[in-house]
């Protein structure tokens, strides 16, 4: 129940924004190449609905590839910098740099180097995403509790029990926050990343949408990556439940006795 | 026989503050007790006195600077003999109930099969019984704390050492956890030192009590505690435990 009540009011902004866009069209006789009609939007995704599945999955491919690729060297990059000081001097700010690159720069020059096969977005998406898997698990590893950490020592616990039952389940909110914004950022990097050129994909689909001027099907699109976008998210949420069946009983208590 | 022997223990802390040398602060000085087989012995102190000091150091953590500790005769060295209750009860929030309570033995090399035939007793009496899958967020104060007791009990050693183990509990929980307490010690017959502010509790629970100086930290002054087991609430009312109290809190407010 309180799910629903969560959702409710944001489902009501959208469909209550649904209707006044639809309205508003037909009221203002606004010409479909400007803003067309949400049911003429609807009736477009329905008509090209095998070509959006392709490309769209061209898109989800890149995203969830890059993205799994990125959760491991975001952990292993996280995991080093939190425990070598030397790594950590010699590489954070340089990793703080790189994130600075925009991607629309460095997507033609990995197309030079690689070309135009789904590696290289997938790689892209990578980048993309690492960054905030490795800062978030490299600061949560970073600050264990030292009592905690103590504690297991007096009852004689080896360094690498320490890791097992301390600092990695400690570090695993942190690590599945980065994860979250990663993931948000994933199919906004596969979309850029199909800038770079290539056959299939949600970004081919919007340019070839613009040249024909078919505004309808470039908001199909845009809905499209909203989607995915959404979908990914909420992946990631379970997978976090799963990971941490204890977070979700924080709420409950059973009393004293 | 004497299972902890604390012989002459000074505890310097180097510390080192932007590079500059600051003072070295001196947390202990000379500090010597000892705890006889199956004794509690109670350590009350005032704030910044080097409880904590000492602590760490009969739990292995630290290394003294000066001095040593036996127990049972054994110089106090990387193999650890004491089973060490911090005040806060960390436990692990993502182990649940069963394995928090055995975390302590199964890292002390106590196989899995000689845990379980302790266990289910155990739970009951620690009033834990029917938790064994919940995960400690979802425990009220004091059942946490008895589960960190729970936890220290199971482990392997020849002493327990508790800090301030019913500190964060408010007046009516603690006294219930005291009665508890001594039903659990009754039957079972190790050593205890226990580190607490709460002069009613070291009067309730301990056969002797050490009231430590203020830094650097030794021992000002012992009290035996003669009244018979098991204590009530009514020990808290004869008059020798008033004169008792009244005594160490002058020698709390001399330390």
């Amino acid at each position: 129940m309180r799910q629903v009540n969560n959702i409710f009011p944001s489902f009501l902004v959208i469909v209550s924004t649904v209707v006044f866009w639809e309205l508003a069209v037909g009221f203002w006789d606004i010409p479909h190449g400007i803003l067309p009609a949400p049911s003429q939007i609807m009736g477009e995704a329905v008509r090209l609905r095998s070509v959006l599945l392709g490309h769209a999955l061209t898109t989800l491919t890149e995203a969830l590839a890059g993205l799994i690729l990125a959760i491991f060297v975001g952990g292993v990059v996280g995991a080093l910098i939190s425990s070598f000081g030397f790594i950590r001097r010699a590489f954070l700010p340089i990793l703080v740099i790189t994130q600075n690159i925009p991607m629309m720069v460095l997507a033609p020059l990995i197309v030079v180097w690689f070309g135009f096969g789904i590696q290289p977005k997938i790689g892209i998406v990578t980048l993309v995403c690492f960054f905030p898997i490795a800062v978030n698990t490299a600061d949560a590893l970073m600050r264990s509790d030292q009592e905690l950490l103590e504690l297991l020592k007096s009852m004689g616990a080896t360094r690498w029990q320490l890791m097992r039952l301390v600092r990695i389940p400690e570090a695993l909110p942190a690590f599945f926050s980065g994860l979250q914004i990663a993931a948000t950022y994933a199919i906004l990097g596969a979309v850029f990343s199909e800038f770079a050129g290539g056959t299939s994909g949600l970004w081919l689909f919007i340019g070839r949408s613009q040249r024909a001027y078919r505004t309808d099907q470039m908001f199909v699109a845009v809905v499209l990556i909203a989607l995915l976008s959404i979908c990914l998210f909420l992946l990631v949420r379970w997978l976090a439940r799963i990971a941490m069946p204890w977070h979700i009983s924080e709420s409950q208590m059973y009393s004293d006795e | 026989m004497n299972v902890i022997d604390v012989r002459g223990l000074t505890h310097q802390f180097n510390r080192n503050s932007g590079g500059g040398r600051a003072p070295a602060i001196l947390a202990i000085k000379g500090l010597s007790f000892s705890v006889m087989e199956g004794e509690f012995v109670a350590v009350v102190g005032p704030s910044g006195c080097g409880k904590s000091t000492l602590l760490r150091i009969l739990s292995g953590l630290i290394h003294p600077t000066e001095g040593e500790v036996f127990i049972k005769g054994q110089k106090l060295a990387d193999s650890n003999p004491i089973a060490y209750m911090p005040q806060r009860d960390l436990l692990l929030p993502w182990l649940n109930v069963q394995k928090n309570a055995t975390l302590g033995a199964r890292l002390s090399g106590v196989s899995k099969a000689e845990i379980q035939s302790k266990l289910p007793h155990l739970f009951r009496q620690f009033g834990l019984d029917g938790f064994q899958e919940s995960w400690p967020s979802q425990l009220s104060g004091g059942m946490r704390q008895r589960l960190a007791l729970l936890r220290t009990f199971l482990m392997p050693r020849d002493v327990i050492l508790l800090d301030e183990p019913f500190g964060s509990l408010d007046a009516i929980t603690r006294r219930d956890m005291q009665n508890w307490l001594q039903g659990v010690l009754d039957s079972d017959q190790r050593s205890v030192l226990l580190v607490t502010h709460d002069v009613d509790e070291a009067l309730m629970l301990a056969d002797r009590v050490l009231v430590m100086t203020n830094r650097p930290g030794k021992i000002l002054k012992e009290v035996r505690v003669e009244f018979p087991r098991p204590r009530y609430t009514q020990t808290l009312t004869l008059p020798k435990f008033t004169e008792l109290k009244e005594l160490l809190l002058q020698s709390l407010a001399e330390a």
